[in-house]
């Protein structure tokens, strides 16, 4: 049986799809067989990140209107063949969701993957409720702001009373400077706001705006600092211990230079 | 003397001393029972018997009733037992209460964690919480009352009077008395 994990965070734009996409990658790599939903109903976004957009032949509602088995929806990923992604689909809302339908296709999945990443979509409304209504897990993804710090204590009351308690937290855009600088928020003042169990950190980055616009998940970049970090958030997920990754501030000389 | 009699709703509750020795204790009970009070005709009084904290053997016992049948002038209504006090129960509850969340406290309680910001708690009873509040306390019970280490930009309302912005570090005590609301602070609280 499968492990059901919505990667879920009230505020929008704080990086979920990245941290999805990135998770299921680097879990597919331990050789493990991950599905991949796309949650956000509507606003399909995942299939461009991981640069599968042209492989999309079907989608859910193909699956609804019967036109397709459930297995030929699923996108086998080019670069880890036991990564799928189950596309989301526009012309699909919440209104015109089709339960049943969903419970078999969760139904489905879970026999045949080890895990399912669920990348539910920003808010606590219709997509929340049913990213979080088929997950046993989830994920609480926040940048280092009080706003995402606030926004998320209501989503983690929210997921308790659905009666989801495993509950882990990825801090995601972490920025070194601004934390000794004094411009954000530190790791320790998330966890002390959230009270949730440190799943991973995930530092700020341009290289992942270039990998979401490109197609090319970053976790591809092996020996890059965002490769490690996605390694030991998936090692974590396994239950194997790994030291947090380390960035270095930048010296002096190359901040004058490179701005 | 070592037997108090008391009277109590038309019964006699003797109160026997549980240091003086049982034999000691007896002869006395003896010497009372012959007492005129005692020989009133067809009237027998029930009675209760009080040994405190003393336990009796099985030998007391039976030296015991035999001078209540040698006597003759008590109807034996039983022993007291000793009084328990209830132990009053604290209802606990494990981890914090999440920003939008609303709570009706309707016994007393300990919240091992911390009141979010964000979060309601609707109080009816004594609340104690750990790790401090930070969001929103309302009351309209005069009993009810809130204690915590830390209360940071707390916002507490009881009856229709309103503290916004409640800041302190410091051990503190907040309830409602004469039409106001009262904060005591201290090193410790009264439970």
């Amino acid at each position: 049986m499968s492990r059901i994990i919505t990667v879920t965070s009230g505020k929008g734009g704080v990086g979920k799809s990245s941290v999805s996409v990135n998770l299921a990658m680097a879990l597919a790599h331990q050789n493990l067989k991950v599905c991949l939903i796309d949650g956000d109903f509507g606003l399909k976004n995942l299939d461009v990140m991981m640069g599968l957009e042209n492989r999309v032949v079907y989608d859910l509602n193909d699956v609804i209107a019967g036109k397709c088995e459930i297995h030929q929806v699923l996108v086998k990923d080019k670069r880890e063949s036991t990564l799928y992604l189950l596309p989301a689909c526009k012309t699909l809302s919440f209104q015109n969701l089709d339960a049943k339908i969903m419970a078999s296709l969760i139904d489905y999945l879970k026999n045949d993957f080890d895990f399912i990443i669920v990348d539910s979509p920003a808010g606590i409304e219709q997509g929340f409720t049913y990213a979080s209504s088929i997950a046993d897990e989830a994920i609480i993804v926040v940048n280092l702001d009080l706003a995402t710090l606030r926004d998320n204590d209501r989503v983690i009351g929210l997921l308790l009373k659905k009666g989801i308690h495993d509950l882990k937290l990825i801090v995601n855009r972490v920025n070194i400077e601004d934390i000794e600088d004094g411009r954000s928020l530190s790791i320790d003042d998330a966890l002390d706001i959230l009270s949730l169990p440190l799943l991973g950190i995930v530092y700020d980055d341009h290289e992942m705006i270039e990998a979401n616009n490109r197609g090319r998940p970053v976790y591809l970049l092996k020996g890059h600092l965002l490769h490690e970090c996605f390694d030991n958030i998936a090692h974590r997920l396994l239950g194997h211990k790994r030291a947090f990754a380390k960035c270095k501030r930048r010296g002096l000389l190359s901040r004058i230079f490179l701005g | 003397m070592y037997i108090l009699v008391k009277n109590l709703n038309s019964r006699l509750i003797f109160v026997m001393n549980d240091e003086v020795q049982f034999n000691i204790l007896l002869d006395e009970l003896k010497s009372l029972l012959k007492q005129s009070f005692f020989k009133k005709e067809d009237y027998y009084p029930k009675a209760f018997f009080d040994f405190q904290c003393r336990i009796l053997k099985e030998d007391e016992i039976l030296a015991f009733f035999k001078v209540l049948v040698e006597c003759q002038s008590l109807l034996f209504g039983g022993f007291v037992e000793k009084k328990t006090q209830k132990e009053q129960e604290i209802r606990m509850i494990e981890g914090s209460i999440h920003g939008g969340e609303v709570i009706e406290i309707n016994e007393d309680t300990l919240i091992t964690g911390k009141i979010n910001p964000g979060a309601i708690i609707q109080l009816n009873a004594k609340l104690y919480v750990m790790q401090g509040v930070y969001g929103i306390i309302e009351s309209n019970n005069s009993q009810a009352s809130i204690s915590s280490q830390v209360f940071k930009d707390a916002t507490l309302r009881f009856f229709k009077k309103t503290i916004h912005h409640f800041t302190t570090f410091e051990m503190s005590l907040v309830y409602y008395k004469d039409d106001a609301i009262v904060i005591e602070k201290g090193d410790y609280i009264h439970v």
